[in-house]
């Protein structure tokens, strides 16, 4: 059984090629993270050495080593804490390849993150890429394919992982996880078709009180009672040691903001059950009474703009400071 | 698992099984040995999945039983203790080992045995056994031909040809190749070849070490795998995969100039030379010059640095043909020279940039090509 929800056309693809034998050398795992790429990636290598008759049973012994990472023949390298990928674990795995499988049926090799190869350890990957060993798969994990060198691609087989769709996302909740349907519902909405994600803050509280604490604190910006402008760069420069500690934080911080805001236009323009933060409805509404629609656009496509500008390495601090002086500021009564 | 046994065996064992632990693995139990009570011995095992040692400590098993421990803590403790009985003990369902051993003790931590990537068992295939000696002498006289980078994975093994009552060892790098032939001492039924990574043989070559029983070699019927068995140790090694290329169409089949020198002599005049090709790429030109009725023939080295200095050396020799020139990496020579037992080489040169071919006199089962290195004269 296949533990991937909601690739069907990637799955019945994969459960072809294992039925022909024409599993090809190398696949190219591209969508969002927590979209369940890790999942499929463990699942294929599962297939691949399963001794049961349904590929992949999850039962054997096999299967069972691989869940847990004691199998020896699946090698799974990541960031690891590192910004890249270096040359050296490359050549590492590339010494392995070259051997046959020790215990299983095929060599698995799953390289999470593999937009942070570095260029010499993409360019090493490149060559074993070319020319395959037998018995030997690589898996490549990418969330943002297009930082990974077009030459790679090219010798992969791509497989895109869609989001899901949130009803599936919600029954799968409910019905598998025995969530209740507020929460699930709340969950379904925040994760963006991405079900990992939605799991992980299931199992992990600290993820939603966080964004709780995330959302408190974006609120507080736009109270009347605090809306001066030293309040709003002290936040741009907490928010900016944050991008230079944790860049992925930062990052996700930015995506609460955006669904945030996304969510006033929606309540502006009428469209409530469209809305991601269901449990802030009432914030929002009343959020939403003071700013004009077109304030609200305004600000989504500045935020937009400095997503953009930090994925292309713009200071962070200088960023957000634009982007809090752009921050509108309803004018006091008594101006 | 309870058990005791000695000190000096244990530490012996571990010392055998810790070359096969990984160093740096993306999976961390192979950083562990595997410890079995079995009867009346215990069992230790280690892997780095491309190799794994087996080997059996002789030991007093009260209960059977297995774990893996880190190897490192086990050999160092191990290796700190005085010789004397060692009191080993895991209390059932427990995975932490107590060593005891006079007045000192210790606990470690470990990891369940079901964990532990499986040591391939080899009982098919293809079996011979080999003297000790000889198969110690052909992987030290080729072994180190191998290629250390890893850009053509089948380099970086051996070529072993099992052929009725021969093995044949092969070894190259792009710029060099070494071919021992020796016998073995009982015939295989088919004829194999197969690739064994060259850091397994210079491990087993390690483990053979002064062991004179002959060794059992066995090809599994996939020819994925081999295992050598030796008195008291086990060593099972992937092969790698491919197809090594036809290396005998590279050994020249004649020569125009042939010198026979001491090699004694000539890897002294080698290394002399090593001195100052170091600052020049490596680079030793050989002069052969004949012999006349009243001078000797000789060979003469040397090497030349760029605004460094330069030597010059010669090495008497019994030459045959006219002169010839040739300049070599002076690694590759005195890598060659150094691992040769005989008393005399022979150096066979046909043009500067044509490869040369040394020969150990006295035998003919081991040959050498060297590429030169192409040089202004």
């Amino acid at each position: 059984m296949w533990q991937v929800i909601g690739q069907d056309k990637i799955l019945s693809l994969l459960d072809y090629s294992l039925k022909t034998d024409a599993i090809a050398h190398a696949y190219l795992l591209v969508g969002p993270r927590h979209v369940g790429k890790g999942t499929l990636a463990i699942n294929l290598a599962q297939a691949l050495n399963c001794d049961g008759p349904e590929l992949p049973c999850g039962q054997c012994r096999s299967c069972q080593r691989i869940l847990e990472g004691k199998h020896a023949d699946v090698t799974p390298i990541g960031l690891d804490s590192k910004t890249e990928i270096g040359i050296d674990d490359i050549r590492g795995l590339q010494r392995l390849a070259n051997l046959p499988p020790y215990e299983g049926k095929c060599k698995v090799f799953i390289i999470d993150d593999a937009e942070y190869l570095s260029t010499e350890a993409a360019n090493s990957l490149l060559k074993i890429l070319e020319e395959p060993p037998p018995r030997v798969v690589w898996l490549l994990l990418a969330a943002e394919e297009k930082h990974l060198l077009p030459t790679i691609i090219s010798r992969c087989q791509r497989l895109e992982l869609k989001p899901v769709p949130s009803e599936q996302v919600q029954e799968v909740l409910v019905n598998s996880y025995n969530v209740d349907a507020d929460k699930a519902k709340l969950l379904t909405q925040l994760c963006h078709g991405r079900l990992g994600w939605a799991l992980s803050a299931l199992a992990n509280d600290d993820i939603l009180e966080q964004r709780s604490q995330r959302i408190a604190r974006l609120v507080s910006l736009l109270t009347p009672t605090s809306r001066s402008l030293e309040q709003r760069f002290a936040y741009a420069q907490e928010l900016a040691s944050q991008f230079s500690q944790n860049r992925r934080a930062g990052t996700e911080i930015i995506e609460i903001w955006l669904d945030w805001w996304r969510d006033l236009m929606l309540i502006k323009g009428g469209c409530q059950e469209a809305v991601i933060n269901v449990d802030y409805e009432i914030a929002l509404e009343e959020q939403a009474g003071g700013l004009s629609l077109s304030e609200i656009k305004g600000f989504l496509a500045n935020l937009c703009l400095l997503q953009e500008e930090i994925s292309k390495n713009v200071n962070p601090r200088l960023a957000l400071e634009w982007l809090m002086l752009n921050l509108p500021r309803r004018e006091s009564p008594k101006h | 698992m309870k058990l005791s046994c000695l000190q000096e065996n244990l530490n012996r064992g571990l010392s055998i099984v810790g070359r096969a632990v990984a160093t740096r693995s993306t999976l961390p139990i192979t950083q562990n040995i595997l410890l079995s009570a079995e009867q009346s011995r215990l069992k230790l095992s280690a892997t780095n999945l491309e190799m794994a040692i087996t080997c059996w400590v002789g030991a007093k098993v009260k209960q059977k039983g297995d774990i893996t421990v880190p190897a490192r803590l086990l050999s160092d403790f191990v290796n700190s203790l005085p010789n004397d009985l060692i009191e080993v003990n895991l209390p059932a369902n427990s995975r932490i080992l107590e060593l005891k051993s006079g007045h000192f003790q210790a606990h470690i931590h470990g990891i369940d045995a079901a964990d532990f990537p499986p040591i391939p068992q080899i009982n098919d295939g293809i079996t011979t056994t080999i003297e000790a000696a000889s198969l110690r002498e052909g992987i030290a006289q080729v072994a180190f031909a191998a290629a250390t980078e890893e850009s053509r994975p089948v380099l970086t093994g051996i070529n072993t040809e099992f052929d009725g009552e021969q093995l044949n060892l092969a070894a190259a790098d792009g710029f060099r190749l070494a071919v021992h032939k020796t016998t073995l001492s009982s015939p295989v039924k088919e004829k194999t070849t197969v690739i064994i990574p060259a850091r397994t043989l210079n491990e087993l070559n390690r483990l053979i070490g002064e062991q004179e029983e002959p060794v059992e070699i066995t090809v599994n019927e996939k020819k994925s795998q081999v295992l050598f068995r030796l008195k008291d140790a086990e060593l099972v090694s992937q092969l790698i995969q491919g197809s090594f290329p036809n290396y005998s169409q590279v050994i020249p089949q004649s020569y125009t100039t042939r010198a026979v020198v001491d090699i004694n002599e000539f890897l002294r005049v080698t290394k002399m030379s090593s001195i100052f090709a170091r600052d020049a790429s490596g680079i030793v030109r050989l002069v052969i010059t004949p012999g006349s009725e009243l001078a000797p023939g000789k060979i003469t080295v040397s090497a030349q640095a760029e605004e460094v200095g330069d030597n010059v050396g010669e090495v008497d020799a019994l030459t045959d043909g006219e002169e010839a020139k040739i300049a070599f990496n002076v690694r590759y020579l005195s890598d060659v020279l150094s691992v040769l037992s005989q008393a005399q080489v022979a150096l066979e040169l046909t043009t500067p940039s044509s490869p040369g071919t040394i020969r150990p006199i006295g035998v003919d089962n081991y040959v050498h090509v060297v590429m030169p290195m192409f040089v202004q004269w």
